[in-house]
């Protein structure tokens, strides 16, 4: 069983969102748990109306950094 | 250890009180009434908010009569046993309510200048976009009322 496992990616994209990618689980805000194999991007300027996902609001509304 | 001596977990970390330490300075129950809060019993209500709030505060205080540890390390330090490849192997990603996004395990996280974050156990991320201490999470988001609305 002893695979040799990477590290989850995860890119804080300048003045965009975060995106992760890998095999890691994931628990939304109401505490529900799944485990995620494909790409996330997620919300990092607040203003997303998907949050936690990005909706590209970011562009409209800038992010500090 | 003293007999007023007393440890609080969430699951995720430990918060030690070491009464015989305090100098009532005051900071932490100033800084999050909603965990340190001297008129309730339990005083410490490690509910009260999320993990890396409560870090922040048991940082601040001066005397360390608050001191926290990991618990992944109290288990590791207590039994040296092999990790299998249970399911807390998987790198868990958090999104907190109305909080930031939290990282434990095996992330590797690269910053806006490309460079690759310092691996920690667990790391907050800001989610409301209005930190001072970009990209992590400094807590910013209870004073701006950010929601997941």
């Amino acid at each position: 069983m002893d695979i040799e496992k990477e590290p989850v990616e995860v890119t804080i994209n300048k003045g965009g969102p975060i995106h992760v990618k890998g095999h890691f689980a994931f628990k939304d805000s109401s505490g529900h748990t799944e485990i995620k194999e494909h790409d996330l991007y997620l919300c990092r300027c607040g203003g997303s109306s998907n949050k936690p996902f990005c909706d590209s609001t970011h562009r409209k509304i800038g992010i500090k950094e | 250890m003293d007999k007023n001596d007393r440890d609080y977990t969430n699951g995720e970390i430990t918060v030690f009180w070491r009464p015989a330490k305090c100098i009532h300075a005051t900071t932490c129950y100033r800084e999050l009434i909603e965990v340190f809060n001297p008129r309730k019993r339990p005083w410490v209500n490690m509910d009260g908010a999320a993990t890396e709030e409560i870090i922040r505060v048991v940082k601040m205080c001066p005397t360390k009569a608050l001191d926290f540890a990991y618990n992944k390390d109290l288990a590791a330090e207590k039994n040296e046993q092999p990790k299998a490849s249970a399911p807390e192997d998987v790198p868990e990603l958090r999104v907190m309510p109305n909080g930031p996004l939290v990282f434990r395990g095996d992330f590797r996280i690269t910053g806006t200048d490309g460079k690759e974050l310092k691996a920690m156990k667990i790391q907050s991320l800001c989610r409301c976009g209005e930190s001072y201490n970009m990209p992590y999470c400094d807590g910013t988001h209870r004073k701006t009322g950010f929601t997941d609305k």
